[in-house]
């Protein structure tokens, strides 16, 4: 008898223990939108998130890499998704009274665009969408200011070089990227490849406007194959930079989301960005 | 007023009774050790006046009627000793008694400890756990202290891979851990796996959950006072126990060249490393298994009797771990950390009624990491560059401290103490990081370097302390003990007064009720982690301690507890707690969001939190039951409320120790049941795109802590066998077993989208097999 007692315990326990019920959730508006200053197209991507119990749109010709897997050592596919996109949506982009309506791209569902905005430095605008489902979005931001490189000037480089720049206004902060140019003799083929890539990003705050050429690793360049180089200075206003600096970290997801979306009742970014570039050769 | 008048009659009483009575005071010890006996009832033989030993196994026996009187002393375990004694007015005696060991079951026991302290002590929330009782339960490699006391109602252990005490709803580092009265800040090995106290060298400790005297300070939520055994002063004796992977040794004596005393030493060393080196060599599979992992502990101490009155005390705790190891010259990783601790106590009986306690502390704990990663440049195979990245994180936290006390037993049942305390502070946290590209072989001359101090932080602090209290018994039925502690700290300029209160009456002979109250202030703390996952993995060596600051006052908690308590023959008994707790500026942090530790105190942000609950704990012997129900809820800034990590509604703990037959066997084993700890649920997915362009899904989460994990509960059993190690020695051969039915306990859940656009959810077990561990020790 007493040896029934105990499974009767731990069966009550079981019950009353704990309510590990998962919370319910449904899609909530998802929106990317960066603009540039003395860009004419804008691209605004209107989307949904998605329950963890919703199965994602996939296409099959995203699946592009696999890997192995460090646990089980089975091969895990590399996929690439598309933008969850939301067709019928109505959005507008807002300056100094004038408002411009996007429409739908047929062939991409979810986004959205013009080519005949022309976005000025220092101009606010203001993005309203109104998804089919009723949910109302707006959000603002305001372009920074032009500015320019200063640093470095000359066409070779050295690793004691600087980066700098003059300070953009309403600027939060800055995102460095160095395009660069590789070519080298395929002596098999005796041909001259040439190929490129985006590399060495960081990010800055605003009060930061040199950075020596030592911290953006340049040193890889200066002693690889590569040509040159293209340096991007992108100045962020604070959407596109809380956007940048909190979204990247997908280890913690305990980061809070009302640190960097700055859209009111939607997911995502509504930013703008002006950038500066240069163009510089690699001291061989 | 006129309950006033009422307490002033029973004071005066006391003293117009004085002259026509004597005293008899004294030391109780156990006679084949000289170790000194705590809560041994000391009483006349008519049951007219009674008392028990305190913590340093003193006792004061006072107002005793001229005349002659027969003098017992008892305690459970213990042959009992009767001694008649003659009574002169105004005269003191001194009586000092030596217990002789007595197996259980030879004679009815009538007094034990257990109704010593039942009837002499209020007790509210304290929880004692002896040497005997924390050896039955079985741990991981060897048993655990903290392991032990995870087992008792009220606490909580959040995972199999820490050791750490949640108690009352209270995080770890609001619990303050004394060993011989000094503080120990991080009290763990093997990254949180188990507590850095050597059992052997331990007497016992002592848990206060909650309504602890003013005495004590600086933390919120419990003291856990541990005490090491003071050595054996009759002869020289010794223990030794060889292990799986660790092995220890404690040496005890009595002081050489016939100096009164006695001395212990104490020192133990896991061999992960040596014994994971070996198996890499011996099978020499395709990935390494050697673990360069170590870690050791060194504890003494020293008692001298100067006089009769006087006696001298120096102890000292040292323990590291140690993770270092070069991976093909292309990762130098080197962590240590650990504590260290000195006291020096100086106990002297200025009259046998008047007890002082002077001491010296010194503690520190320390984290020292360097990781230097190197690499050779894909393009650069002809230039033999190296480039070379170094990470360095220090942290710490140190006091020195002078704290005085004393004792003064004023009268029948009543206890004054009064002390005063004061300490330095020091919190220091440095991260440092470096690159330099240079020649093979030319590390000390680069072609380029940078380097970066992070964090470079290094507090000073002093907190000062004075405390009174009064434990009274003015009657046989009633314990009553006020307190009040006054701190001062100097970061802030933050005074604080800290009153107490205990009091229990006692109903019938076997049953009372009784009540505390008390408000408690903390200066130096952990900040809860944004990232709760940090408090159940096994990291507890990065603590970053940190002091209250101007706009960060003193953590603060106010606590109220209702109990009752009932003996039962057979050294049986039960209590039932119920308990409110309301706990004020609170800290959470960030630690790991950001590019390392912070220690800027604009990211912590201040909270509260309130946790209630009851206990419930039916003992016999050495075997227990413990029941607790709890509910815990934290807030942050303007965040909503929400369960912590810690939070465990139900708890159940059966741990009993079982002799089988008369062959020496003995099944030792221990379950625990803990409803299921609250998370922060994975709950969607939306769309990021990144810097390059490419849109990635990320996770939503759901409300913090609203979703709890399935329930936890594990079994671990053990066996052990006493046998006589060449016919001289007794000694125990012991295999033990944690997770027996392989019970797979989640850590966490691992999201994933796999290729057919559905979310897999992946339960991360904590220990999924069962883990054995078999050693053998012996009593030299």
């Amino acid at each position: 008898m007493r040896f029934r007692i105990i499974p009767a315990i731990i069966l009550l326990l079981s019950v009353i223990a704990c309510d590990t019920t998962p919370e319910t959730y449904e899609g909530e508006p998802n929106i990317y939108a960066v603009l540039t200053t003395d860009s004419s197209f804008a691209c605004i991507m209107v989307g949904k998130t998605t329950s963890i119990d919703d199965t994602l749109t996939l296409e099959p010709d995203t699946i592009m890499d696999t890997f192995w897997r460090d646990d089980t050592f089975e091969v895990w596919p590399e996929i690439v998704f598309p933008w969850n996109g939301v067709s019928g949506a109505e959005v507008s982009l807002k300056q100094g009274g004038h408002r411009y309506v996007l429409l739908e791209d047929p062939d991409s569902a979810g986004y959205y665009g013009s080519d005949s905005i022309q976005f000025s430095a220092r101009k606010t605008w203001e993005l309203e969408v109104t998804y089919p489902s009723g949910e109302e979005i707006e959000a603002q931001t305001t372009i920074p200011g032009n500015f320019e490189i200063t640093s470095p000037l000359v066409d070779t480089l050295s690793d004691t070089d600087v980066l700098e720049w003059t300070p953009s206004a309403h600027a939060a902060g800055y995102l460095i990227e160095l395009l660069q140019w590789l070519s080298w003799e395929d002596e098999e083929e005796d041909t001259l490849v040439v190929d490129s890539s985006f590399d060495c990003l960081m990010l800055v705050q605003a009060d930061t406007t040199s950075l020596p050429m030592q911290e953006l690793e340049l040193f890889d360049y200066l002693w690889a194959w590569a040509d040159s180089l293209i340096i991007f200075v992108s100045a962020l206003d604070t959407n596109a930079y809380d956007y940048r600096y909190y979204g990247e970290d997908r280890w913690d997801p305990d980061i809070r989301v009302e640190d960097y979306m700055h859209i009111e009742g939607a997911w995502g970014v509504f930013g703008s960005q002006t950038v500066a570039c240069s163009q510089r050769y690699v001291l061989r | 007023m006129r309950k006033g008048i009422i307490w002033a009659v029973l004071f005066l009483t006391e003293f117009l009774f004085a002259a026509e009575t004597g005293m008899v005071a004294g030391f109780v010890r156990e006679a084949e050790s000289g170790e000194f006996l705590s809560y041994v009832n000391v009483y006349l033989a008519d049951k007219s006046m009674g008392t028990a030993t305190n913590k340093q196994g003193y006792y004061v026996l006072s107002r005793v009627p001229e005349g002659k009187h027969t003098l017992i002393v008892s305690m459970i375990g213990y042959r009992e000793e009767r001694l008649e004694i003659d009574v002169r007015a105004d005269k003191r005696l001194r009586r000092d008694f030596y217990l002789k060991p007595q197996p259980l079951g030879m004679e009815p026991v009538e007094v034990t400890a257990e109704r010593a302290r039942f009837e002499h002590e209020v007790d509210v929330g304290v929880k004692r756990m002896d040497f005997t009782e924390m050896r039955q339960i079985p741990g991981f490699v060897e048993q655990d202290l903290f392991r032990s006391l995870a087992m008792l109602p009220g606490v909580v252990s959040v995972s199999d891979f820490t050791s750490a005490l949640y108690i009352r709803g209270g995080t770890m580092d609001q619990n303050l851990i004394l060993l011989d009265g000094v503080t120990v800040y991080n009290p763990y090995h093997l990254m949180g796996f188990f507590s850095t106290f050597i059992l052997e060298s331990l007497k016992g400790a002592e848990l206060y959950t909650g309504g602890y005297p003013a005495r004590y300070g600086g933390a919120i939520s419990s003291v856990l006072d541990v005490e090491m055994k003071a050595g054996n002063s009759e002869r020289i004796a010794g223990y030794g126990e060889i292990g799986l992977l660790t092995s220890k040794l404690v040496v005890e004596g009595p002081l050489p060249w016939g100096a009164k005393g006695s001395w212990l030493a104490a020192g133990r060393r896991t061999y992960i490393d040596a014994i994971t080196w070996t198996l890499d060599k011996i099978f020499n599979p395709d990935f390494s298994i050697y673990l360069p992992y170590h870690f050791y502990d060194l504890q003494a101490k020293v008692n001298w009797d100067a006089s009769e009155r006087s006696r001298f005390t120096l102890s000292g705790f040292f323990g590291d771990d140690v993770l270092s190891f070069k991976e093909e010259e292309e990762v130098d990783l080197d962590f240590r950390w650990g504590n260290g601790t000195l006291g020096l106590r100086w106990r002297y009986l200025f009259t046998p009624q008047l007890f002082s306690l002077l001491g010296f502390n010194a503690t520190r704990y320390r984290l020292d990491t360097e990781v230097i990663e190197r690499d050779e440049p894909d393009f650069e195979e002809t230039s033999k560059k190296i480039e070379e990245y170094t990470y360095g994180l220090e942290s710490g936290v140190g006091e020195l401290g002078l704290q005085w006390g004393l004792t003064w037993f004023s009268g029948p049942g009543h206890t004054v103490e009064f002390g005063v305390e004061s300490k330095v502070i020091e919190t220091m946290n440095f991260m440092e990081e470096g690159w330099a590209r240079y020649d093979k072989d030319k590390r000390n001359q680069p072609d380029t370097s940078w380097d970066t101090v992070r964090v470079n932080q290094r507090d000073t602090f002093w907190l000062a302390a004075v405390y009174l209290q009064d434990k009274w018994e003015p009657g046989p039925f009633w314990v009553i003990e006020t307190g009040v502690r006054g701190e001062y700290f100097s970061n802030g300029n933050y005074w604080r007064a800290s009153p107490r209160l205990g009091i229990k009456r006692r109903l019938t002979a076997d049953w009372a009720i009784k009540a505390g109250a008390g408000l408690y202030y903390q200066y130096l703390y952990v900040p809860y982690p944004r990232d709760e996952m940090m408090l159940k993995i096994p990291i507890q060596f990065f603590q970053q301690w940190m002091g209250a600051a101007e706009r960060y006052p003193p953590l603060k908690s106010t606590l109220f507890t209702l109990g009752t308590e009932h003996l039962f023959p057979k050294d049986m008994s039960a209590s039932v707690e119920f308990y409110y707790k309301d706990l004020r500026n609170l800290r959470e942090a960030d630690l790991m969001g950001g590019e390392g530790p912070t220690t800027d105190t604009a990211s912590i942000t201040l909270g509260q939190g309130y946790s209630y609950g009851a206990e419930l704990l039916l003992k016999r012997g050495y075997s227990w039951v413990g029941y607790s129900y709890s509910v815990t809820r934290y807030r942050f800034g303007d965040e909503d409320w929400f369960f912590p990590v810690h939070d465990s509604r139900h708890n159940l703990n059966l741990s009993f120790a079982l002799p089988l037959g008369k062959k020496g066997w003995t099944l030792t084993s221990a379950w625990v049941f803990s409803s299921g700890f609250p998370f922060t649920a994975q709950i969607g997915w939306y769309q990021h795109v990144n810097e390059e362009g490419e849109i990635d899904w990320m996770p939503i989460s759901g409300r913090r802590g609203e979703v709890r994990y399935p329930p936890y509960h594990r079994l671990d059993a053990g066996f052990t066998k006493s046998f006589r190690l060449f016919k001289r020695f007794d000694a125990e051969f012991y295999i033990q077993v944690l997770n027996v039915y392989a019970r797979r306990n989640v850590l966490f859940y691992d999201y994933e989208i796999d290729e057919n656009g559905v979310t897999q959810r992946e339960a991360v077990p904590m220990l999924p097999v069962p883990i054995p561990s078999f050693g053998i020790r012996a009593r030299l």
